[in-house]
């Protein structure tokens, strides 16, 4: 019994501890504390306080009675998702496309930006890149209907090319062009805009490094392969870690304006389910639980894929 | 408290005695009424519309009007979450049915003020029990008034043929599929349209899925299934038909397997054109405005082939038959009620404080003269009394102007209040009679339609039941939507396959989506007292 209370005390005293270095470290730096609070705020209140709305997930929703106001059903709709007739398919397509886009789409900026920084004259350099990542502003429904024009049979460029070539058929329309188009022109239009931040890292890397590779006759592979993708890497596992968890949560408009009855045996992903099943028939309370099971797939991921990053090169997000 | 609790007493005691002044000594006073309307963007300032002052003044009410045609859904948002809505709102679309079943205290109950003021509301009630029933929440309530346009086609779709095309090749408006089929190899073997190139026909093109209808419908195509006798309707996309008052699905019907046949033996005989599902319905329109297009459907031959010298090679042409036989069973798509009716165009604020004087003047638009003049726009202006109890709706005014520009300029035309009676003798402007007159090509079959008639626009489900529908069709609608373009593309569909499809269709609930429309039906024919 004493020991126990012994411990019990020993407890007490380390959580003052803890407690009195905690008001001290805020004592010392409140200045960097108040400089993190507004956006400590604004995630409360824009990401934290709407989450009580997600009890529309187990609730009878209704436009009357508000959020809070329907029927409690606990576990009603999300059985009903697990149940669907579309399930498995939705899960199929919407992971198929968002791993294909992850693997072919990421390294390509790292590549950009190693390019980007070996070219010598800044302004050939600036030229570049605002070249390759103008793209990056053309609206969704635009790209779509460019796709739509240029791959069409009848009209369009690329279209005509395939079919002197041997393709008989509507590009856009059929099932195993779809993955492929997504992931060409998602990389064509953001692999760009998606080198800036590698870009920033490189331009960090000291010049002194450079110099002594210089000295020691290393090649430009060499600088690659043991200057710059090493200091690359704290960037990259940071954006792998963040691409990961929207791994179920692909790009609704682009995957939508895409979609059509040829394609839509592939190309049906959750969040156009969703949208469908959520917005055009009014299940609200039906759309939320498939959003939740969805954020909380995302999470999983993130933490998963966190948990391998930390394990395998030291860098992580937490 | 103590002031909340003298607010209140105050209150209710105003309520109360509100309540028991006689309507009849406030109908003399003029009334102020604030109104929005919902308008064309092509619609004149509403507050210079003759016949809307006219109708001001017939109800001694003063209008003051806050006119808008875009950016509605912004406002509209912000105005019902103040809940501050101004008296009348006034308008198709503007206030939805799911913003009356959302915002329901904000909407007056307008069932016991009707009988009272508003005679020609309560008559064309009579005359059309179906727009009460469609106006008639599930709590008895009336919270909108309905349109009744009346002269809006039977159909919505038809189907039209390049006849130069057909006296080219020496070759007969096709009756039957096998007609047809002969017409359209014609089309793509030789050169129809004479220019000594035989490869730039296309011989028949159609509207399929959602890329170029951009909203839900089924594809037009379907509207063959019509020549075995199935009553379908095109404008959305949920297939149902009523089969001698039964609700049936065309997707689940052996006609639609049989159909399939033939269209998937005109795909691989490259008869259409292979862009139906992917082509918007930008490119689907200026495609036949070229003038290339042997076979199509759409709503008129002026919307697909333009007013020009294309449009004038083409006919609109009566049911296709599957075969002889069927020549006595064969109908022609309807939507008619879809096109016709509305609910709400017309809502009034639960806080109007001359709900008698809004009333009176709602009443107006459901009145015999004024209905046609919401529609085509003032009297001597736009519409010509003949004096005989018969109106001609005159040329417009403005010769830049074509009849459809100028009644959206001067009148609210379609986005209106309005029941125009069946009683009155109206003689149409030329763009309406042309698309009577497409009708005509149908007459006969659209009589066989009868009471099968599909009455979507009247249908109403309970939360449950709406809830319950929209998961079963959203899954059904997915399988029939792949089903169609994977066997028309692919080569058709065998026994198997098509056993297959309707197991599916049940694993999907079909039959529990089909039970689901069934009573809402019933209610409505129930009601109807068929």
């Amino acid at each position: 019994m004493e020991f126990l209370s012994c411990r019990f005390q020993g407890g007490e005293l380390r959580k003052m501890a803890f407690l009195k270095k905690t008001g001290k470290n805020i004592q010392k730096h409140y200045q960097l504390y108040l400089m993190v609070l507004p956006g400590l705020l604004i995630i409360m209140i824009f990401n934290y306080i709407p989450m009580y709305g997600i009890q529309i997930a187990f609730r009878e929703y209704s436009f009357s009675t508000g959020l809070t106001g329907g029927e409690w059903v606990g576990l009603k709709y999300l059985e009903r998702f697990f149940g669907s007739y579309q399930f498995w398919s939705l899960i199929k397509n919407t992971l198929m496309i968002s791993l294909t886009t992850i693997l072919f789409s990421f390294p390509v900026p790292i590549v950009l930006s190693i390019v980007f920084n070996k070219i010598r004259s800044k302004r050939q350099q600036k030229a570049m890149q605002t070249i390759v990542y103008l793209p990056h502003f053309i609206s969704v429904v635009v790209l779509v209907s460019i796709m739509t024009l240029i791959l069409s049979p009848n009209s369009g460029v690329l279209g005509q090319i395939a079919a002197k070539l041997g393709y008989n058929g509507v590009i856009m329309g059929d099932s195993k062009m779809f993955v492929p188009l997504y992931v060409i022109s998602e990389i064509w239009q953001h692999a760009g805009w998606n080198s800036i931040i590698y870009i920033a890292a490189l331009s960090s890397i000291d010049n002194a490094l450079y110099e002594s590779a210089y000295l020691d006759g290393a090649n430009t592979w060499q600088i690659i392969r043991y200057i710059d993708l090493p200091s690359l890497v704290p960037t990259m596992m940071i954006l792998l870690i963040l691409t990961m968890g929207s791994v179920l949560g692909v790009g609704f408009e682009k995957v939508y304006l895409m979609q059509n009855s040829l394609n839509l045996p592939v190309s049906e992903i959750i969040s156009t389910y969703v949208y469908k099943i959520g917005l055009q028939s009014n299940q609200y309370s039906y759309s939320a639980a498939i959003s939740l099971f969805n954020n909380v797939i995302n999470f999983f991921f993130v933490f998963v894929m966190n948990q391998i990053a930390k394990k395998s090169t030291g860098n992580s997000i937490w | 408290m103590k002031t909340k609790r003298f607010l209140s007493i105050l209150l209710s005691t105003s309520l109360v005695m509100g309540l028991g002044t006689p309507g009849l000594v406030l109908a003399e006073e003029n009334a102020t009424l604030d109104v929005i309307f919902y308008t064309n963007s092509l619609t004149k300032d509403v507050g210079e519309i003759e016949y809307i002052n006219n109708m001001a003044e017939e109800a001694n009410v003063t209008l003051e009007i806050e006119q808008i045609s875009s950016g509605w859904d912004e406002i509209k948002s912000t105005l019902l979450a103040s809940g501050d809505i101004p008296d009348l709102i006034i308008g198709k679309d503007a206030i939805v049915s799911s913003d009356v079943a959302q915002f329901k205290g904000l909407f007056a109950d307008m069932s016991g003020m009707i009988d009272e003021y508003a005679p020609n509301i309560r008559k064309a009630f009579d005359e059309h029990p179906e727009l009460e029933y469609l106006a008639t929440s599930e709590d008895g309530a009336i919270y909108g008034i309905p349109k009744y346009q009346r002269f809006w086609p039977k159909t919505y779709i038809r189907q039209m043929i390049n006849k130069e095309w057909l006296d080219n090749l020496g070759l007969e408006v096709p009756e039957t599929f096998d007609e047809l089929y002969n017409v359209l190899v014609a089309f793509k073997e030789q050169d129809a349209n004479g220019n000594g190139d035989p490869n730039d026909e296309i011989p028949m093109d159609f509207a399929a899925g959602v890329a170029s209808h951009s909203v839900y419908q089924m594809p037009w195509i379907l509207c063959l299934l019509c020549g075995y006798g199935l009553p379908v309707t095109a404008i959305t996309d949920d297939g149902w038909y009523l089969d001698d008052g039964e609700v049936k699905n065309i997707y689940m019907s052996d006609e639609y397997y049989d159909l399939l046949q033939f269209l998937s033996k005109c795909w691989n005989e490259g008869l259409i054109n292979p862009e139906i599902f992917t082509q918007d319905y930008a490119t689907y329109a200026a495609t036949s405005r070229n003038g290339v297009v042997g076979y199509t459907l759409g709503w008129d031959i002026t919307d697909r082939m333009g007013s020009g010298e294309v449009a004038e090679q083409y006919e609109v042409i009566g049911t296709i038959l599957p075969s002889e036989e069927y020549a006595d069973k064969a109908v022609w798509e309807t939507s008619y009620y879809t096109l016709n009716y509305a609910y709400p165009t017309a809502v009034m604020s639960a806080a109007c404080e001359n709900k008698e004087a809004a009333m009176r003047f709602l009443n107006l638009f459901y009145d015999d003269t004024y209905g046609i003049q919401v529609l085509f726009g003032s009297m001597g202006e736009c519409i010509q009394d003949d004096g005989d109890g018969t109106y001609t709706v005159l040329p417009p005014g403005d010769e830049t102007m074509d009849p459809g520009t100028w009644k959206w300029t001067n009148a609210l035309a379609d986005m209106g209040c309005m029941y125009i009676s069946d009683d009155i003798e109206l003689e149409l402007p030329s763009d309406m009679q042309t698309i009577a007159s497409l009708d005509e090509v149908y007459t006969e079959e659209l009589e066989r339609v009868g009471d099968d008639m599909w009455p979507g626009a009247f249908l109403k489900y309970d939360d449950a039941a709406n809830s319950e529908l929209s998961f079963y069709m959203t899954d059904l609608q997915n399988l029939f939507e792949t089903s169609f373009a994977d066997w028309l593309t692919g080569g058709g569909v065998d026994e198997e396959g098509w056993n297959a499809y309707k197991e599916n269709a049940m694993n999907a609930g079909y039959e529990e989506a089909r039970t689901i429309v069934q009573t809402a039906v019933d209610d409505y024919f129930t009601y109807m007292g068929k």
